[in-house]
């Protein structure tokens, strides 16, 4: 499973049981998951999007295959209400901690693709008000590596 | 005034690399080596040249006394991404375990090599999660090594 479907399969909410499953982009959101971020049914629930990092200084086998590592970024965004009003942050910090749990499940870098060794969390940076995708909320990073075979 | 080109000397010296660097490996006792010897997914210094000993005793008449010796090998690590369930491992795996010899070729990637018997000193797994790698470090002790030229053509 890769990353992005296993996130795609968490709760937006933790602390809400009636919460729908959160929303997930690569890069940034598009138009489409920003209407469905503000819609009725997601209610403005945190989302993750997810971006890669450079990877580093490749390792070299004598058959001239190459490993590489490389880290991710999980920025988790919880939006403010329609009058502005910043949430508390817990549903974000319940997120992250499940988010930590990703090297348990995710064991692809695509589709078919295996990952060289589990992924590994990096650090994580608690939620803290900043804006994202033109959402003054707040927003919580959690930094995984992963390493894959050329 | 512009300066005035001239013409380097010499000529350009080709350095090509057309081969993958390979170590096989084989029980000694076994039936000649063939490419399914291949240790896959390797890395590192395969050190396996030999040295020439030379044994130099001064002589109270101020010269050297100089003795030649043989091509004489020291042990080498290679580091293969391989796991337990890998059958090549495991015959190396015995072989450390019983203490039996075993015979190989390194082959770098000019071509050149060395073909030699071995016995296999330790199997180190690397399973440290700080450095985020899983690998085995098999440390060979050579013996008999012959070593062999590229090919020609």
């Amino acid at each position: 499973m890769t990353l992005l479907e296993w996130l795609a399969t968490l709760p937006a909410d933790p602390t809400d049981p009636t919460s729908p499953t959160l929303v997930v982009a690569e890069g940034r959101l598009s138009p489409g998951d920003r209407k469905r971020v503000v819609s009725e049914a997601y209610a403005r629930r945190p989302y993750a999007v997810v971006v890669g990092l450079p990877r580093g200084a490749p390792l070299r086998l004598h058959n001239r295959r190459t490993r590489l590592q490389g880290g991710i970024d999980i920025h988790l965004n919880h939006p403010p209400s329609v009058k502005g009003d910043l949430p508390d942050g817990a549903a974000l910090a319940e997120l992250q901690a499940l988010i930590a749990r990703a090297p348990d499940a995710v064991d692809e870098a695509a589709v078919d693709y295996p990952l060289a060794k589990p992924l590994a969390l990096v650090t994580e940076v608690d939620p803290r008000p900043a804006s994202f995708d033109s959402f003054d909320g707040l927003t919580a990073t959690t930094r995984l590596t992963y390493a894959i075979w050329r | 005034m512009a300066n005035t080109p001239i013409e380097p000397s010499g000529s350009v010296v080709a350095n090509v690399l057309p081969e993958d660097a390979e170590l096989y490996l084989r029980p000694a006792d076994q039936t000649p080596l063939d490419s399914s010897d291949l240790v896959p997914n390797t890395t590192g210094d395969m050190d396996v040249e030999p040295t020439r000993q030379i044994t130099r005793t001064p002589l109270h008449n101020g010269q050297d006394y100089v003795s030649i010796g043989n091509l004489q090998s020291q042990d080498f690590t290679v580091r293969a991404f391989l796991t337990d369930t890998n059958a090549k491992l495991q015959e190396i795996k015995d072989a450390w375990r019983d203490g039996t010899p075993m015979k190989g070729n390194v082959f770098f990637r000019d071509g050149s090599g060395a073909s030699f018997f071995a016995y296999v000193t330790r199997i180190k797994t690397i399973d440290d999660p700080q450095a985020n790698d899983f690998a085995k470090d098999i440390t060979l002790s050579p013996f008999g090594v012959t070593l062999l030229d590229a090919p020609s053509s």
